[in-house]
């Protein structure tokens, strides 16, 4: 278990240190010089060199890549363009924000959907809860999650005024935990919370669906029910069974639905690192925007990790190796 | 907690065994071809505590009746007659009178045992859950009934902790058997109980149901398509083709002195136990195939395949009648003494296939 | 020659055969069948889009009077009205079709290429091949998606061409895997072991008795490709980094929202996002039922 987990961290860092790679050398070779962005013209070479100096853009691109991935090793990544910080200090609080839609937006999009997965799966074929759920199950994965954003915006905020769309509130002189803990708060959250359930509830509902489907013309869902136990509890069978492909899926998935995210917070202006990244594309901000894509990257491998010993703890059939 | 297991196990002992009539059982499922009669118009009769034979190729609807006992057959499948249980009719339950009824009065050993646990819950659990859908009994109870199941079927107690990944096929098969035993029901049900094992194993499973089964005193009806089985076990049997029992009486009679031609050539198929010195006749299989139950033939339905066929057999579909204690479904079943000569050839069956 | 010619078109029809059964096959699902009218809608939509869009979508329109026409209700002139820049939305509606299946298309069929090319290779080849390839897709796999096409599109310059190839880049990895295990089992079928057995060539056996095999499966990534690329394009344009010389569905509800007419135009915000949610959902009505159809525990049996 222990050598298990190990190889599986070790394989995680390999692949955080080719991203970083890769994202290195994809910023480096940006046709623009960032320093042309921000230096006015008339600026000494000196003055020049002692910016580039700064953001460590002098030197070779192979020093600037060693001196790059050592200053990660340390948290440190590089200096904003934009704030004149460094870009851990900017992206820090927006982490938080992205993890207060992030998580439970995933998780209750995960429960509701295969909750409602179970229930088509389990209803009659070719009926109508099953063909209509499917249905609605398909157009709503179709629609993308910048027009789910913007429909609920429109509806519960333009035009019902009951949330407050745009931004997470400020709570005056708050801080710490409490910064989150109050209605206010929960007021502004409502709204992009929903959409990133949205965004999760159709495929975890079609997964979970074609999961009880395959299960439930197993022997093993004849036997219980052969048991005499409720109908609801045959369904349970089914339904546990199932949640071994559905997890098998819904982590490593995150890479696509990371997606879904950072455009609901780019819709209701949720300062999270989905929509600082986009900011700092378009500020020409690469530090951030590379700490930004890297954190992001983190995130995905992190949930890859989670789902490999989560798939193990429901599925006893599953050595660790 | 001893004494409410005490309890549990004073129920469980009292019950009686179960009374089984089946009258006139028909099964159709929808298919993408249309209707299909997998079973048409069977019955018979299952005294208490007594085991009952069903032995036929595969195909020929054994499952089907097996899960229409049970009515686990899917929504594909519309099914008419009767199945009494001591004089309740089990397709006339609603929902609540039918999952009182599963397991309690009826269990079940499946034709794939290998398959029939859960992978994602323990064996324990599995056989818990049987006993607690029942009687109204904590955990600790029902597991303590779960160990002495294990004991009776010669499986270690303390691997109900385990996973049926984690069983070999044999020890899946004991615990299948053990939780068909969980709560003492009257009447069993085994479809092909070992056919996913080897040879030894299957001994010894099929000896050890029957061990149990009578110490218990339990009514059985017991599917297979190995006639020794059968006649090892079963005081009496009914011989299944196409959906309809063509030959059904005590054991002894049927296999000693059959009168349908398909019982014939079944035992033909079978190696036969024979008294020491005396010589083993050959394996003789019947050839050709079941008939197409989406389109069956008109006649009897093993006209195709009888090498006494006659144009009445294709034309008209014989009805059981009485020979000697037996029943039978065959025109011709006056010639039986004949027949079973020539039955006795390989010619006999050979003929028939350069025919067809 | 001649020959080589009959026997390359031969090849050519035995390999669209299963094009053809999967198509019969999907026409037989209702949902599937409304996939691919919708589909086939938006298709020839596309195609004759200069011709039936009234106006040009960037041309401003003006009223009587002369004045820029700026957020006007549909009318008989304007049935979807216009937006706050004064142009016509049923235009700029027609012919954002364009973008989303140009992008959609081309992507989906490189996607297709790239994938079938690495799961070919990795999948019949195996060994350290298959080992070098599918550690890559195992780190391409955790790119986060649309951060990727955020800062490549921001780096590369946003152009139609560049979001097509950054979109390539981001699906071939779903698609070879999907590919490669499709192609590990064909490659057991005995006919390919006889027929490497008989002498025959690598590329004469991927070409002859693997290529068709899996061209269903491609032909399913390709579909579902398309709707990830429409999707894609569309969350680039709504963010702000689509080609700004085109008009398109993202790029129209970008401006319908950066301009704050989410309340009062909703003439301008409606249309493009039910052409999105009808073109993507149909495409996927399409993968399932390919699925449902080719999964035999999914068929209806219980
Ligand atoms: N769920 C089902 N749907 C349609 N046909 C079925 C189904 N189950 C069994 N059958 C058909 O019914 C006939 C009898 O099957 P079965 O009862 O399993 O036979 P046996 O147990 O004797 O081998 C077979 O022809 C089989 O194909
Ligand atoms: S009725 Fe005729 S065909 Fe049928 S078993 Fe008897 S002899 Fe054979
Ligand atoms: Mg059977």
């Amino acid at each position: 278990m222990r050598a298990y987990i190990t190889r599986r961290l070790l394989q995680a860092i390999l692949v955080v240190f080719v991203v970083t790679t890769i994202m290195f050398f994809m910023f480096r070779i940006m046709p623009a010089d960032p320093t042309t962005m921000f230096l006015e013209g008339g600026m000494t070479e000196e003055a020049r060199q002692v910016l580039l100096e700064e953001w460590g853009l002098n030197g070779t691109i192979w020093e600037q890549y060693v001196l790059y991935m050592g200053n990660l090793l340390t948290g440190d990544f590089g200096n904003s363009f934009f704030y004149r910080k460094p870009a851990w200090e900017v992206l820090f609080p927006f982490i938080i924000n992205t993890l207060w839609i992030a998580v439970p937006g995933l998780l209750l999009g995960a429960f509701i959907g295969s909750a409602l997965g179970m229930i088509v799966g389990w209803a009659p074929r070719g009926g109508k809860v099953e063909r209509s759920g499917i249905l609605l199950a398909t157009i709503i994965r179709g629609a993308p999650s910048f027009v789910v954003g913007i429909g609920l915006l429109a509806v519960f905020s333009s035009y019902l005024n009951w949330v407050p769309g745009y931004g997470m509130g400020d709570p005056q002189g708050q801080t710490g935990l409490m910064r989150y803990l109050n209605w206010d708060f929960a007021h502004h959250l409502i709204l992009p919370l929903c959409a990133v359930i949205i965004f999760f509830i159709p495929e975890n509902l079609l997964l979970m669906r074609s999961g009880v489907v395959e299960a439930r013309t197993e022997d093993y869902i004849e036997l219980v029910r052969a048991k005499g136990v409720s109908e609801k509890r045959v369904a349970w069978h089914a339904g546990r069974n199932s949640m071994l492909p559905l997890i098998t899926w819904l982590f490593p998935a995150l890479a696509e639905t990371i997606a879904g995210i950072v455009v609901v917070e780019i819709v209701f202006s949720w300062p999270g690192v989905g929509r600082e990244l986009v900011l700092a594309v378009v500020r020409q901000d690469y530090p951030v925007a590379q700490a930004a894509f890297f954190l992001l990257a983190i995130m995905i491998v992190l949930a890859n990790l989670a789902a490999d010993l989560t798939y193990s703890k429901l599925d006893p059939r599953v050595a660790y190796k | 907690m001893s004494i409410e297991f005490e309890t549990l196990r004073g129920t469980l002992e009292k019950k009686p065994p179960v009374r089984l009539q089946v009258q006139d059982l028909c099964v159709t499922y929808k298919s993408a071809r249309g209707p299909m009669k997998a079973i048409s118009g069977v019955s018979f009769d299952v005294e208490p505590g007594s085991n009952f034979g069903l032995v036929g190729e595969s195909g020929c609807g054994k499952s089907t009746v097996v899960k229409s006992l049970m009515r686990l057959l899917p929504a594909s499948a519309t099914t008419s007659g009767k199945v009494l249980l001591d004089g309740n009719d089990v397709l006339a339950m609603n929902r609540q009178q039918l999952s009182r009824v599963r397991w309690a009065q009826i269990a079940l050993i499946t034709q794939s045992a290998m398959n029939s646990l859960d992978p994602v819950f323990t064996v324990g659990d599995q056989i818990v859950e049987s006993i607690r859908a029942h009687a109204d009994v904590k955990h600790a109870v029902a597991w303590a009934r779960a160990e002495e199941l294990f004991a009776m079927v010669g499986l270690p107690p303390e691997r109900l902790k385990e996973f049926p990944h984690q069983f070999s096929g044999g020890m899946r098969q004991r615990a299948v058997i053990a939780m068909a035993f969980s709560l003492n029901a009257g009447l069993l049900l085994a479809d092909e109980p070992t056919t996913a094992l080897d040879p030894i194993m299957q001994d010894q499973i099929m000896s050890r149901i029957r061990d149990i089964q009578k110490r218990l005193h339990r009514s059985m009806v017991l599917v297979t398509h190995d006639i020794a089985v059968v006649s090892e076990t079963c005081e009496r049997v009914a011989i299944m083709y196409a959906g309809r029992i063509v030959e059904t009486g005590p054991t002894h009679d049927v296999l000693n002195k059959a009168y349908h031609p398909y019982t014939m050539g079944l035992q033909n198929a079978f190696p036969k136990v024979v008294a020491k010195g005396e010589k083993k006749p050959p394996l003789i299989s019947i050839s050709g195939g079941v008939p197409d139950l989406a389109n069956p033939p008109a006649g009897c339905q093993f006209a195709p395949r009888c090498p006494f066929a006659t144009a009445q057999c294709r034309a008209e579909e014989p009805m059981l009648r009485t020979a000697g204690n037996s029943l039978v479904a065959c025109h011709h079943m006056e010639r039986a003494t004949e027949f079973r000569r020539a039955a006795l050839k390989a010619e006999t069956w050979r003929v028939e296939e350069t025919l067809q | 020659m001649s020959q080589t010619i009959h026997r390359s078109v031969a090849w050519v029809f035995r390999a669209l055969l299963p094009i053809v059964t999967t198509f019969r096959m999907l026409i037989q699902d209702r949902f599937a069948l409304w996939g691919l009218s919708i589909f086939g809608v938006f298709i020839i939509v596309a195609i004759i889009a200069p011709w039936i869009a009234p106006y040009d979508p960037f041309a401003p329109m003006m009223t009587e009077t002369g004045r820029l026409m700026r957020l006007a209700p549909p009318s008989s002139d304007h049935w979807l009205g216009t937006t706050a820049f004064g142009n016509d939305v049923l235009s700029q509606l027609i012919m954002g079709s364009r973008v989303a299946l140009r992008v959609g298309l081309v992507a989906a069929l490189a996607v297709g290429f790239i994938s079938t090319l690495v799961g070919v290779i990795s999948g019949y080849f195996g060994g350290i091949i298959d080992d070098i390839l599918m550690r890559m897709t195992d780190v391409a796999l955790s790119i986060p998606t649309l951060p990727f096409a955020i800062v490549a599109v921001g780096l590369l310059g946003p152009s139609v061409d560049n979001i097509i190839l950054v979109i390539t880049l981001l699906f071939w990895r779903n698609g070879a895997r999907i590919i490669r295990s499709v192609v590990l089992t064909e490659r057991e079928r005995v006919f390919v072991k006889w027929a490497r057995a008989a002498g025959a060539s690598h590329l004469h056996i991927i070409l002859k008795h693997i290529l068709p095999n899996i061209l269903r499966v491609v032909f399913l990534w390709v579909t579902m490709s398309v709707a990830f690329a429409v999707l894609t394009e569309a969350s680039l344009s709504f963010l702000g980094l689509g080609d700004p010389s085109i008009t398109s569905w993202g790029q129209m509800l970008n401006t319908a929202f950066a301009s704050g007419a989410l309340r009062s135009a909703w003439w301008w915000v409606a249309p493009p996002s039910l052409m999105l949610i009808a073109l993507i959902s149909s495409l996927y009505l399409i993968g399932r039922a390919y699925e449902e159809q080719t999964n035999p525990r999914l068929k209806d049996h219980s």
